[in-house]
């Protein structure tokens, strides 16, 4: 009997008391919390609060968070901060300290960028507003590190984009013949006539083959293109014309800034890998006897020059006129004044040139005895 | 300006006559009697032919009563509906109250010309030979195109 009840008792504890120790410690089961005497004491002192959920949970802070200092002030309904705070249905809860924005810092690259707004379109900068370069900007230029690829003195280009278009153009450096270097200037700004190409970074554009693009930000139809002398004479002058085009085609098919950027650079690359496939092999060196005379003579040769598109000014001018937004409009406007200048003088010499044969229509009977006239017509009084 | 209008009228429609009459007609007479006594009774020649009044087109204003009307011959009858003359007349009335007569009757007929040329069909027009008849001037008057006579030289002495 004894040895029974032993084992009942054994097997009650184990199947009883056993689990509500387990359950006592699992913080699942935790105790709620209670305030504190101190905390009873600051909420006894502001009687006027709104506190949430019928006076259970603590009052705001004024930066959003939990107000566990007597002293600071607690926020009302109508003093709640407005930017920055979230509304007060998590007012219990610790992440209030935190604003909203830096949630940003918290989330992937790409909802990151969903929250923020389009970028505008921008309009084109007209010619009349287009300053040239500084002096300074260009001396910044000359001195600017030769082992980079991507000068901005203006710094127009965010850290992480500049970053990111060095290791591009770097990486692209190191596999093509052809390397690549970018200039950025301002979308209202233009190259300064007396701007010393090639004294761009030391004189290394000259170093080897380059090709330097000049880009406006936000304007990638004013990209300049540059060429070293021996590309221009190794390369037909419409695949030069076609690197341009295309690079400019790929700014402009993508409004969004940083990806405006890469588009270009990568269809810039492309156009460089492609085109050094089609440069012609170097021609051998003759040695020339040269006079003192010639060498005076003879015009400085060019290290870097310019391509240019195969459009006709005119062709280029109609283009961008007819890119304006406000150019549909004026073009409509344009061909219904013409009509009408058409329809008028089309009127006019009508009446002069023209005349009307009124058609046999049987006419009236003759009446009042009138021979030719019956009293037909109208009138009346203006008084 | 009203008889180049009027020239520019008879020669957009070479079937019919215009004339105005702008006066004071006496008592008892309107408008309306007016044109019918003028249109069955007047001649108009033009270019040495007389005008077919069947296609006459008078307009007239009388200051005085304060009338204005427009009387046309049988052929223009079936042409130039009344409920359309009226409603002309009543557009440009105002021009006459202001005692703009001038204004009045131009717009008066470029309104009959719109309805005529919306009947009628347009052709371009044959220039006229000029040298056959001359165009008159200002005055009415034509050149003298008659050679002078040439007076023999009396002989001296040759009497009978």
């Amino acid at each position: 009997m004894t040895k029974r009840a032993s084992g009942l008792r054994a097997w009650l504890l184990c199947v009883v008391v056993l689990p509500l120790l387990v359950r006592a410690d699992d913080p699942r089961f935790a105790p709620l919390p209670a305030w504190s005497e101190e905390e009873q004491g600051i909420l006894q002192a502001h009687p006027d609060t709104p506190l949430l959920l019928g006076g259970l949970l603590w009052p705001r802070g004024a930066q959003g968070g939990l107000n566990v200092h007597p002293d600071l002030p607690i926020i009302t309904e109508a003093e709640q901060p407005v930017v920055g705070a979230r509304p007060p249905v998590l007012a219990d809860s610790p992440d209030l300290a935190q604003p909203v924005t830096d949630i940003e810092g918290f989330l992937p690259p790409a909802p990151a960028q969903e929250m923020d707004l389009k970028p505008e379109k921008l309009e084109p900068t007209p010619a009349h507003a287009l300053k040239p370069t500084a002096a300074e900007f260009a001396e910044v230029c000359y001195q600017a590190d030769p082992e980079h690829y991507v000068i901005d003195p203006s710094y127009h280009l965010t850290e992480l984009e500049r970053e990111d278009v060095e290791r591009f153009l770097a990486y692209h450096a190191g596999d093509a013949k052809i390397r690549a270097m970018l200039l950025v200037i301002g979308r209202d700004e233009l190259l300064d006539k007396g701007f010393d190409l090639t004294r761009l970074a030391q004189g290394s554009v000259l170093r080897d083959n380059t090709a330097l693009l000049v880009l406006p930000v936000d304007e990638p139809w004013r990209a300049r293109l540059f060429f070293s002398s021996n590309i221009h004479q190794g390369a037909k002058s419409s695949d030069l014309a076609e690197v341009l085009s295309r690079v400019v085609e790929q700014g402009k098919q993508n409004p969004e800034r940083e990806e405006q950027l890469h588009r270009m650079l990568v269809e810039f690359s492309i156009l460089l890998f492609q085109l050094e496939q089609k440069l012609a092999p170097p021609t051998p060196v003759v040695p020339v006897t040269v006079t003192a005379q010639e060498k005076t003579a003879a015009p400085a040769p060019v290290e870097l020059a310019e391509v240019f598109t195969d459009e006709a000014l005119p062709v280029v001018m109609l283009r961008r006129t007819l890119g304006h937004p406000y150019a549909p409009w004026m073009l409509y406007s344009a061909l219904i004044l013409l009509a009408a200048l058409v329809w008028i003088r089309w009127k006019a010499y009508r009446s002069r040139h023209y005349e009307w044969i009124l058609p046999d229509a049987a006419p009236a009977a003759p009446r009042l005895g009138g021979e030719f006239a019956g009293g037909g017509g109208a009138m009346i009084a203006y008084r | 300006m009203l008889e180049a209008l009027l020239d520019d009228f008879e020669r957009r429609f070479p079937q019919l006559h215009i004339a105005l009459f702008l006066g004071v007609l006496p008592a008892g007479m309107t408008v309306v009697e007016a044109g019918f006594w003028i249109l069955n009774r007047g001649v108009r020649k033009r270019r040495g032919e007389t005008c077919e009044n069947r296609f006459g087109l008078l307009v007239l204003v009388d200051p005085a009563a304060r009338h204005v009307g427009v009387s046309v011959g049988y052929a223009l009858e079936p042409l130039l509906q009344t409920k359309a003359l009226t409603a002309l007349l009543e557009k440009h009335s105002h021009h006459l109250w202001h005692s703009d007569y001038g204004s009045a009757l131009k717009q008066i007929i470029n309104g009959i010309d719109a309805q005529l040329r919306s009947v009628g069909t347009a052709r371009r027009r044959v220039q006229e030979a000029t040298a056959v008849e001359e165009p008159v001037g200002q005055l009415g008057l034509r050149k003298n195109t008659r050679p002078l006579e040439k007076l023999e030289p009396e002989k001296e002495g040759a009497q009978p």
